[in-house]
């Protein structure tokens, strides 16, 4: 159950949470170990923003348990749970200074004033704020105010650390500046954390293990780099990294089933599908050669256009009437004259990379 | 907090809310009550049910010449303040110039000044314009009154939506005059009417100017008159009658204000 | 050209603006700059023995004080009176707050003498209150309120209560409710969340709401008039005395610009009280 073995710190079992007739949390499990870092990926509307709620203590579950340490908090109102949130826009005081949104929670849960003014400047310290302590908000980046809501969570030494699509706010620079600051800073205090994102590069960032929702359920939970290479299902294989769909046709060829994409490309393929299905294959697994390949059949693609990701390239092509968008290493290409527009190029799957549905007959 | 702490709280709250309501709604619902009554007094309840007194109040001619009175006074001063009110808000909005701060300040200035200031002073500067008490002195304070409403909503209706229409406008060919004939004020409309009908309803109400600029004629003080003199119902009859009235036009002006709101942006 | 634009939008309004605005005020100083002759009834002069007597003799400042006096209480008590009715309007569903709205403006456009009426049935000698108060039997003989000091009070405060909640509330509805939820989440119980968020954040609307409520009271003439006692006089009706009654048109002028002087510094006094206490409000 728990990616170590070590007796798990937050378990949630069995959860249910719905609105008005719709559930937005349906049946989910997780548990976690102490210090791990858990992610739970999906998109708005997939209930993961409700499953933090959940944990918080803001919403009350209709079915199942939260346990914290192995006591059940269900009932616990959210202001006596030690589970510290770092809010999407951070939510911090407009009313009071750095130090003072910081030392908050310790008033709350009343710290002595000595152990007060050591535990706020430890945070200080260790969010670099140092010299911001008496600004106000308003007088903050967006990045320093993101450092003062991660020092606020952290000072009060939460059992969980809930964090609700914190880097959201961000632009890219500073957002990937700031995951790589906190991935350090996570694993130096070994909190238990659960992060909410929709964002596939801050979970693989920043945890140990991702679970990726869909409609209320967790479909996959596992180590970034596994959940990636052996996607439970089409749902996770899109949701992870970039992928096409392509309508294809189960049929007979040289003896055994295989799909057929378009009219040009068959693969091999024995999952039980039949008939009209799709295939989901992700944009690194399409393989492009200058000569034709084993699962070519008819006249080569046609590349579209070609556009520079950087380390990789983006190659639009045209296979018969579906487009196909395939990534290639931008230091594999040997001749990038053989690449140019409307260019004949053969187009292969890499085997067992690709996921096949059965697509409704009409 | 226990779940049963926060019923009590909210128990609470909410009859505390009813308490003041009722301390509100007392004073204007009893008055309503009592102009029904049949008989001479204030008792309250009234002992028995008639229309008598409101039917006294419409014969009474001091009263329906005050009426008269006020309302074209409201009227006039009401489309003084309107017109100067929109005037300016339309340059503070659209137009950056030096002073502006200031401006802004200045309209609102009426606000703070004490009535009865004002209408001492203003005593003393009419016979200057050689202007004498009477409707039109008092429409002009009430207009002064007024002003400072109808600049406010109609500057916060400006803000509302995207001074790039009235570019838009411009650009198509159509001048200044028909740009805020045709674009401007439909867009306003709802700031202008909500602050229209707080300047008429303050100039209908006036006291404490009208004091010192009519000739004791305008309704309010004929009916302040009427309840030192004889304390009778009628001013209660009077009283509801306007109320219905100024409920209806509220009936009518608001939904306006909110759809022509929600029209902008 | 174009930079006169403005200025000729503003050009109605300076009409008005102008002569019914500024030229009167400058009348009253003027005024309070004359003398009163008791044969012509003023006469032009530059002393400020107005003055002096308006704020030394123990009359006027009796007047003064009580007004001050009435208008602390009755800001005090709407202050009070406004805090759980603010936050009550903001928790409610849509229709109930329309209508929690609808009937706080209600003191706002229904006229004052129909309220004056009212409180003659309320709280006049043969009033309700009365009636209630002496058949339980807690008085023999009815109890004078209106045309009271206490009837003043409770007039004040009927016509200046949504003045007092509206900023309140504006100032309430602002504040982020991520930021309640944060409180709580650190572990701050409601009382803390109260007191440490709430009420700190609502100060720049308490201040505004005060300071309306302060300035009106002190410049209101209606009430005190309709409702006071002659034995409680308060400015605006002793300006009106000495102007209308005694045409000492000079110290009237004096009392009057003594007045506007106070409303002025309560403004200002509001702006700075309002940068110091809610810092975060001043832009850096």
């Amino acid at each position: 159950m728990t990616g170590a073995d070590q007796p798990a710190e937050l378990v949630l079992r069995d959860v249910r949470k719905a609105f008005d007739g719709y559930i937005a949390v349906d049946r989910c499990s997780l548990s976690l170990a102490k210090g791990e870092v858990v992610a739970i990926l999906g998109p708005s509307g997939c209930g993961k923003s409700t499953l933090l709620n959940l944990i918080a203590g803001f919403e009350e579950p209709d079915f199942g348990d939260v346990a914290l340490r192995g006591e059940i908090i269900n009932k616990v109102p959210p202001n006596r749970r030690n589970v510290a949130m770092v809010f999407q826009n951070y939510a911090l005081f407009p009313h009071m200074t750095v130090a003072e949104n910081i030392a908050y929670g310790l008033k709350a849960r009343r710290v002595s004033k000595a152990e007060l003014q050591t535990r706020v400047a430890g945070a200080v310290a260790l969010l670099k704020l140092t010299g911001f302590e008496d600004r106000f908000p308003a007088q903050l980046s967006g990045g320093q105010r993101q450092r003062v809501a991660v020092a606020r969570a952290i000072v009060v030494d939460p059992d969980v650390l809930l964090l609700d699509e914190a880097f959201s706010a961000l632009d890219r620079n500073l957002r990937d500046q700031m995951q790589l600051e906190l991935s350090l800073l996570l694993r130096r205090l070994s909190v238990t954390t659960v992060i909410v994102t929709h964002d596939q590069q801050e979970a693989f960032t920043l945890a140990d293990r991702i679970a990726i929702m869909k409609e209320g359920r967790i479909v996959q939970v596992g180590p970034p780099k596994e959940v990636y290479r052996n996607p439970a299902d089409s749902y996770v294989l899109r949701f992870l990294g970039r992928a096409n769909s392509l309508p294809g046709v189960v049929v007979q060829h040289e003896g055994r089933r295989c799909v057929q994409v378009g009219e040009g490309l068959v693969v091999a393929h024995d999952l039980p599908a039949e008939g009209e299905v799709s295939v989901n294959v992700r944009a690194e697994d399409v393989v492009i050669s200058l000569v034709p390949t084993a699962a070519h059949r008819h006249s080569p693609a046609r590349v579209v256009l070609v556009t520079s990701l950087g380390a990789q390239q983006r190659v639009v092509l045209r296979l018969d009437d579906l487009q196909v968008v395939a990534e290639i290493p931008t230091a594999s290409i040997a001749d990038w004259d053989s690449l140019h527009r409307n260019a004949g190029v053969y187009v292969d799957l890499r085997p067992g990379s690709f996921i096949v549905d059965q697509r409704s007959s009409a | 907090m226990s779940e049963r702490s926060s019923r009590l709280s909210r128990i609470a709250l909410a009859s505390y809310g009813l308490a003041v309501t009722i301390f509100i709604v007392l004073p204007i619902a009893l008055p309503v009550a009592v102009a029904f009554t049949s008989s001479d007094n204030l008792a309250f309840p009234p002992q028995g049910l008639s229309l008598r007194w409101f039917a006294a109040a419409l014969d009474n001619p001091q009263f329906m010449t005050g009426l008269r009175l006020s309302f074209f006074i409201a009227l006039g001063s009401t489309i003084m303040a309107t017109v100067t009110g929109v005037c300016a808000a339309m340059a503070v909005a659209r137009y950056l110039f030096r002073g502006r701060v200031a401006v802004q300040a200045i309209m609102l200035l009426p606000l703070s000044l004490p009535a009865i200031v004002l209408g001492l002073g203003l005593l003393f500067v009419l016979p200057l314009f050689g202007m004498r008490n009477g409707m039109v002195a008092t429409m002009l304070g009430h207009a002064l009154l007024g002003l400072p409403y109808v600049f406010s909503m109609a500057l916060a209706a400006f803000s509302n939506y995207d001074s790039a229409l009235e570019r838009a406008s411009l650009n198509l060919g159509a001048g200044a005059t028909r740009t805020f004939l045709f674009v401007t004020l439909p867009l306003i409309r709802g700031g202008v009417l909500a602050g229209g009908l707080a300047a008429f309803l303050l100039s209908f109400d006036n006291i404490s100017l009208s004091l010192f600029l009519s000739n004791n004629d305008t309704l309010p003080l004929r009916m302040m008159q009427q309840m030192q003199s004889y304390a009778d119902p009628g001013v209660a009859a009077l009283a509801t009658m306007l109320l219905t009235l100024s409920l209806a036009a509220l009936l009518i002006i608001v939904p306006a204000v909110s759809r022509s709101g929600s029209n902008s942006k | 050209m174009r930079a006169l634009r403005p200025w000729l939008w503003l050009l109605p309004a300076g009409c008005i603006v102008v002569p019914l605005f500024f030229l009167p005020t400058a009348m009253m100083v003027r005024n309070s700059v004359y003398r009163d002759d008791p044969v012509r009834f003023i006469v032009p002069d530059f002393t400020f023995v107005n003055y002096f007597t308006v704020l030394s003799d123990p009359y006027y400042l009796r007047v003064f004080g009580n007004s001050l006096w009435l208008a602390t209480l009755v800001a005090l008590i709407a202050l009070v009176m406004a805090y759980p009715f603010a936050h009550l309007i903001t928790r409610v569903s849509d229709r109930t707050r329309l209508m929690l709205l609808w009937v706080l403006c209600l003191p706002l456009y229904v006229s004052i003498i129909m309220r004056v009426f009212g409180w003659i049935i309320i709280i006049g000698d043969l009033g309700l209150l009365n009636q209630l108060l002496m058949k339980i039997g807690i008085v023999a003989k009815p109890v004078r309120i209106l045309f009271e000091f206490e009837g003043m009070v409770v007039g004040m405060l009927h016509r200046y209560f949504p003045l007092m909640v509206l900023p309140l509330l504006a100032s309430m509805q602002k504040i982020d409710p991520v930021l309640l939820r944060s409180a709580s989440n650190l572990g701050a119980g409601r009382l803390r969340t109260w007191y440490s968020i709430i009420l700190p954040l609502t100060i720049p609307g308490a201040v505004a709401g005060t300071q309306l409520v302060f300035a009106g009271v002190l410049s209101d003439y209606v009430i005190p008039m309709l409702m006071g006692s002659t034995r409680f006089p308060v400015t605006a009706p002793t300006i009106f005395l000495e102007a209308a009654t005694n045409a000492s048109w000079a110290k009237a002028g004096a009392m009057g610009i003594v007045l506007l002087g106070i409303v002025l510094a309560i403004n200002v006094v509001a702006g700075v009280w309002i940068g110091r206490a809610a810092p975060w409000t001043r832009r850096t």
